[in-house]
């Protein structure tokens, strides 16, 4: 008995020693790993294991030290779940600088929250957990296991999410059956992935080891572009019973049509609305834009997302009932309110998110997040936005504009592209008419007009915001000194190239600066771009300009009688490939003209070009705040 | 009933506060009847499911003709009823319609409705109908909510969410729902709010509470009445009281008690928006709060559950969660403040004990009154709320012999607390205090980088109750208290050679500031401190020496220090604003109008001083000309702008003064123009020229 006992006290001794083999010491850190670092990861293994098209468990394990305060955020343990997911095996474990460990919590300690605040209801919910201590730095460690009944998503590595965050060891291990077709795509990893396959498994095993912090850079490309990421996508896969194959995306599409079969079937009275409707022309333009017009003056946007719901759209009768739903549901009534006004339209599975490419095109997976409504035409091919209540036809917004989708045909998918808008479609076109006061003061007449993108703005403050709000937003959004706004006036011309012109009225007091017999003015009134880049010694990442533009300013200032020209702004003309400047003035008579041109051009620009670049945008940023000294004509 | 003489000053409203801000207190006897005042409006007769085609006709409201949405009628009616559990529940009746004006207010038609599920205390939801009403052709169409689209989010283990939306909601529509709550929790009744985000006609609350509770009733905001009732009623309460025993059967009672009846409505509300300086909008919003004073049982002695501030300071202290392990003697702590060293001066003991706390202890909550768990516990995990760590503070000076003592206040976010009245539930944060030879030291140790006898800025909300056996008395915590004083020097010299501008600039930041800036640094270097600084000056400048001195002091205010240089003017013309980064470029006051009084955080004190030595062989040729404004009559507030020319040296100070943080909506021209006038003259400029 004794003996069995002393035995049974060896043998736990011994598995903790190995339990606590992993050493949170934090003098095991390499110094170049503390460099620029608010964190350590430790250790970061995740193992998936994917059992068959509808059970996926991953194993994960993760490790972080925090090394000062703007690293606590990282303490934290956050998990997203939903229906067809299930966390187990949860704890978390805190340790302090020697490793020590301090604390201990289990799955129940976790608290649960549902993750609803976007939707009218979903089932997605989240548990998440924050060990707080005073001393850093300190670790704190997550194990966790969870299962999916699903394979549309597969899990993705991306082990350093931003910048500051050191790792010291990540691993990626995916298990299959060796029958079972895996496919990944790999970004910016230092080792390929090292393949085992045996004829009982086929094992993909992925490593990053002892990787810096990296520094973030202005206007450098988005993190996943940059860090290394591994995709996974399945072959054939299985949602909520639905199954598919998502080698292609004409399989991707095959299966989302599955979800979309039978939901088009509209009420009777909504089927006579449509006809009497679009009765009155055979201009098939004419009849999306009465349709989608119709669409957006009877719905509104409500989301709802319970299980496979976050995909399949709720039918056309629902919302032609309700009068709401959400992106798949409103794109889905659409399809079918065009479809009974005899034109063939299609959904469009996108991801709505500015300056991303959308997809890679290469490698089918589920990367989307929204639905929008295309119909093909010869020449020319319209976009409907049926989120919005406001949008012109044919138009979409800087998220869904210059990017790949996937449309859903009768074939199945297909990828497309969204409209481009360039430089001649982003347009900034304003004329400035001031009379400047004796007393420095300045009442200002200015017309501007918006184009494509650059109207995305004014268009929201036109539709989102009420008069009030409007000049409370005006009355904070210009930089003069002190200022009222007394009329502000909007029109636009929707279509698939929106125009917004905006009248503004506005007095502003003090705007020029009187010492003595001297007057000093900025002629640029409203349009003041450029700014001050950080000097980056050695510039690591690209340059990412995501759009491309156009402005053009006049301005017509009236000074006041008895004052000569002591200083004049300079003439500035700037050209380089990203872009174009020039700023010229001509006084005359009392009237001082400002003419300004700035064209921007999208693109992706090598480092070695930032410091031209940074001085390009710093000229510009002087050039525009250019001050003009005038001086009292003594005779 | 005959009104008892004594108890007549109980019914004139207590101003608690001081002004501007208007929350009365009044507390509700059922042995009080108010007559009711010729003043009292009868309100409109609204029924569910019944409206006019002009209600859904009308497409614009005086009230307020830019409005997206108008609230016709909110509607909320309180009664009492016995429960299976010996106890009462709070039914809440709520009746809402609203005309939606445009598509921005769409968002009102989906409803939250949050419910407390804790067990044996769960609220529920009753007879939820709604409906949306359109005109269509002349015609009234009905679309009635379907059961189904009523959405269940368990949000977190006790609390759930009941959600909806109506449905064929279009601009014109008139939306409409009534549902019920029913709340085991009849000893704390749900606020009140007349005013919303929209613009409201009638907002209306009927109550009825039987005698067994008194209330007091704090009304906030300035809007008046247009119903302000309370009578004596009575009413049958049948109140079920279960057995302890399967075989025994429940015992039912029937009582029938007095009631304290209200009705309280107000019309025309205008909608609420949140301008600038303002410390918190719960301070203007009209609406009526409810706390629980006294509890009558039938034929029993009655149990006050606010007390006097005395009695109530002396329960707080005994209370497990709060002050019972304070002046006990803890043998732990003892030997644990013996590893510490202390100094024999007991102001620099307790500044050791204070800094001791302040690093080693992580505030995970800067909102309660009460502890998470024992001061043991608090000490080994290092880490608890706010009160964790200033009471376990406390618990140490006590140990270390300083007299010490807590005081509790709510913060600036939390709203006002009471200061006459001994609501803790209108509190949330707790400080020590610690008395060392008559002096005063107030002290929290849940912020990082603060100073010994400093309190955060959002403490400053009045006033903080000192908790003392026999003397808790008030310590006065006004905006008005905090001394924040800037002064910054500019000395340039020119290089006649070169025309080259160099000098040098120090100032001496207020003590917030200060706080600002060390948490901004945080436990980093100042180089991107000072690289914000580079940028913000118009022109290319070089800066260098650069240093915050006091950065680490935490008790001291932090001067920072730097050099520059300015590349030569190109046509041998110098413009120079004497102010550089230091000048007030826009208006902080940005909105032509104010609704509610401007609260600023501090009394404004901002002094600068410049020199220039001008260049061998340059002359002045002009310098902006010396003025001295007053914000007012009252000599309330002062801006100085002196200037002059001393052989080859110009020498300028600019002084901002303001003696008060709080002006009224009625002020706020004065202070707008004021304001205005020192960014016309902080955009003034210096010019020198090359001498002929």
């Amino acid at each position: 008995m004794q003996k069995a006992i002393v035995y049974l006290l060896i043998t736990a001794l011994l598995a903790s020693a190995t339990i606590n083999a992993q050493s949170y010491d934090v003098s095991l850190i390499p110094e170049s790993l503390k460099k620029n670092a608010d964190v350590v990861i430790r250790v970061y293994d995740t193992e998936v294991e994917i059992k068959s098209t509808s059970k996926v468990k991953v194993t994960t394990k993760k490790a972080v030290t925090v090394l000062n305060q703007n690293g606590q955020r990282y303490a934290a343990y956050i998990k997203e779940y939903s229906k067809f997911t299930s966390i187990d095996n949860l704890d978390g474990t805190l340790y302090d600088a020697t490793g020590k460990k301090i604390k201990s919590v289990k799955k129940k300690e976790f608290s649960d929250w549902s993750d609803n605040d976007q939707s009218l209801m979903s089932d997605s919910r989240y548990k998440t957990y924050r060990f707080s201590y005073p001393q850093y730095p300190y670790t704190v460690e997550y194990e966790d296991v969870v299962v999916t009944d699903y394979t549309f998503f597969l899990p993705e590595w991306q082990p350093i999410m931003r910048d500051k965050i050191a790792v010291q060891q990540s691993r990626f291990i995916v298990n299959t059956n060796p029958d079972y077709v895996l496919r990944y795509k790999e970004f910016n990893l230092p080792d390929a992935v090292k393949k085992t396959n045996t004829t009982k498994q086929n094992v993909y095993e992925w490593a990053i080891n002892n990787m810096p912090a990296v520094e973030y850079e202005e206007m450098q490309p988005a993190w996943d572009v940059v860090l290394p990421i591994v995709l996974l996508a399945p072959t054939k896969f299985e949602l909520d019973n639905y199954n598919g194959d998502m080698t292609t995306w004409k399989g991707f599409g095959s299966f989302m049509n599955q979800l979309y079969q039978g939901r088009d079937k509209l009420p009777e009275n909504i089927k006579q609305e449509i006809q009497q409707l679009t009765a009155n022309t055979n201009d098939v333009k004419e009849k999306i834009k009465q349709v989608y017009e119709y669409l957006q003056k009877n719905t509104r946007y409500i989301s709802v997302q319970l299980g496979v719901g976050g995909w399949q759209p709720y039918d056309a009768a629902y919302v032609a009932q309700k009068k709401y739903g959400d992106c798949k549901a409103l794109s889905n009534y659409a399809v079918s309110l065009l479809k009974e006004a005899g034109v063939k339209a299609h959904p469009v599975i996108i991801k709505s998110e500015p300056g991303e490419p959308g997809l890679y095109e290469d490698f089918p997976a589920a990367y989307f997040n929204h639905v929008v409504v295309c119909v093909p035409g010869v020449n020319d091919t319209t976009w409907l936005e049926c989120t919005s209540n406001t949008l012109g036809a044919g138009y979409m917004g800087i998220s869904t504009s210059n990017k790949k989708a996937v449309m859903l045909t009768d074939e199945g998918g297909m990828v497309v592209s969204t409209p481009h808008y360039g430089m001649n479609d982003n347009l900034q076109i304003r004329k400035i008419e001031a009379l400047v006061t004796a007393e420095g003061n300045v009442q200002i007449e200015c017309n501007t007009q918006y184009t494509g993108i650059q109207q995305d703005n004014v268009h929201g403050l036109m539709h989102g915001a009420n008069k009030e709000e409007q000049t409370k937003y005006l009355n904070n959004a210009i930089g003069l000194p002190t200022y009222d706004v007394l009329s502000h006036t909007y029109a636009e011309q929707k279509g698939r190239q929106p125009t917004v012109n905006e009248r503004l009225k506005l007095n502003a007091h003090n705007y020029a600066s009187i010492t003595g017999k001297r007057l000093f003015i900025t002629p640029n009134l409203l349009t003041k771009s450029g700014r001050k880049l950080s000097a980056e010694a050695q510039r690591k990442y690209d340059i990412d300009i995501s759009l491309s533009f156009r402005d053009i300013d006049t301005v017509q200032l009236t000074l006041p009688q008895g004052y000569v020209v002591e200083t004049m702004p300079k003439t500035i003309n700037l050209q380089e490939k990203w872009g174009k400047y020039s700023v010229t003035y001509t006084y005359n008579k009392g009237i001082l003209t400002m003419y300004r041109l700035e064209e921007r051009i999208a693109g992706i620009y090598p480092p070695a070009d930032y410091k031209a670049f940074a001085k390009y945008m710093e000229e510009i940023y002087k050039a525009d705040r250019a001050r003009m000294v005038l001086v009292k004509n003594n005779e | 009933m005959l009104v008892p003489l004594q108890l007549i000053k109980f019914l004139l409203p207590l101003n608690i506060l001081n002004m501007p801000y208007k929350i009365l207190i009044v507390i509700l006897l059922t042995t009080i009847t108010y007559i009711v005042k010729a003043q009292d409006k009868e309100g409109p007769k609204i029924k569910f499911g019944k409206i006019t085609t002009e209600e859904l006709s009308k497409n614009s409201y005086e009230i307020d003709t830019a409005a997206e949405a108008v609230v016709l009628y909110d509607y909320c009616n309180v009664q009492y009823e016995g429960d299976q559990k010996a106890d009462f529940n709070v039914l809440y009746s709520y009746h809402m319609r609203i005309k939606i004006l445009n598509k921005n207010a769409f968002d009102l038609a989906t409803v939250s409705i949050p419910l407390s599920k804790y067990s044996q205390m769960e609220e529920k939801v009753k007879k939820l109908e709604a409906i949306t009403y359109n005109l269509e052709n002349g015609n009234i169409v009905e679309s009635k909510l379907d059961k189904s689209a009523i959405f269940k989010d368990k949000v977190e283990k006790n609390f759930e969410i009941h959600k909806f939306t109506l449905p064929n909601v279009k601009e014109g529509s008139v939306i409409e729902y009534v549902y019920t709550v029913i709340s085991p929790y009849s000893r704390s009744l749900k606020k009140w709010a007349f005013q919303g985000r929209n613009p409201t006609l009638w907002s209306e609350l009927n109550i009825s509470i039987p005698s067994i509770y008194d209330f007091l009733t704090i009304k906030y905001g300035t809007h008046p009445y247009s119903i302000n009732k309370t009578t004596i009623g009575q009413s049958h309460y049948n109140i079920t009281i279960p057995s302890d025993h399967a075989a025994i059967s429940n015992d039912h009672m029937n009582l029938r008690l007095n009631t304290y009846e209200a009705n309280w409505a107000m019309q025309n509300l205008p909608a609420i928006k949140l301008e600038n300086y303002t410390t918190n909008i719960k301070n203007h919003i009209a609406a009526i709060e409810f706390q629980l004073s006294t509890v009558r049982y039938p034929d029993q002695t009655p149990i006050p559950v606010i007390k006097p501030w005395t009695t109530a300071c002396e329960q707080l202290l005994k209370h497990e969660d709060f002050g019972a392990e304070l002046y006990q003697k803890n043998n732990w702590l003892k030997d644990e403040l013996a590893k510490m060293s202390l100094p024999e001066d007991p102001v620099e003991k307790a500044k050791k004990i204070f800094v001791y706390v302040r690093d080693n202890f992580i505030c995970n909550d800067n909102s309660s009154l009460f502890l998470s768990s024992s001061l043991k516990k608090i000490y080994q995990t290092k880490a608890g709320n706010v009160a964790d760590i200033n009471l376990l503070l406390t618990a140490m000076l006590v140990n270390a012999n300083i007299e010490a003592r807590p005081a509790i206040l709510s913060t600036k976010e939390n709203g006002k607390a009471f200061e006459t009245q001994a609501i803790f539930s209108k509190f949330n944060y707790v400080i020590a205090q610690a008395i060392i030879n008559d002096s005063n030291y107030l002290l929290d140790a849940s912020v990082k980088k603060i100073g010994f006898n400093k309190l955060p800025e959002k403490c400053y909300n009045g006033s903080a109750r000192s908790v003392d056996i026999g003397n808790p008395y008030l310590i006065p915590l006004s905006s008005e208290k905090i001394k924040e004083n800037k002064l910054t020097t500019v000395n340039i010299i020119a290089d006649s050679a070169t025309h080259e501008l160099s000098g040098q600039f120090t100032s001496q930041l207020g003590y917030y500031e200060s706080l600002n800036v060390r948490s901004e640094i945080g436990d980093g270097t100042t180089e991107k401190f000072f690289e914000k600084i580079k940028k913000s000056y118009a022109t290319d400048i070089d800066i260098t020496q650069k240093e915050i001195e006091h950065l680490k002091e935490y008790d001291e205010t932090a001067i920072v220090s730097y050099e520059f240089k300015f590349p030569p003017a190109n046509d041998g013309i110098i413009y120079l604003n004497p102010l550089f980064t230091e000048a007030y470029k826009t208006n902080p006051f940005k909105s032509a109008q104010r609704h509610y009084p401007v609260e600023m955080p501090y009394p404004v004190n901002e002094v600068f001083l410049f020199t220039l030595q001008i260049p061998e062989g340059y002359t002045v040729e002009e310098i902006p000309k010396s003025v001295r404004i007053k914000l007012n009559e009252d000599d309330e507030g002062m801006f100085e702008y002196i200037i002059q020319k001393k052989e080859q040296l110009i020498q300028m100070r600019s002084t901002i003064r303001l003696k008060k943080a709080t002006f009224m909506p009625e002020e706020y021209d004065t202070l707008r123009a004021f304001y205005a006038q020192i960014v016309k003259k902080h955009a003034e400029q210096i010019v020198i020229k090359p001498a002929k």
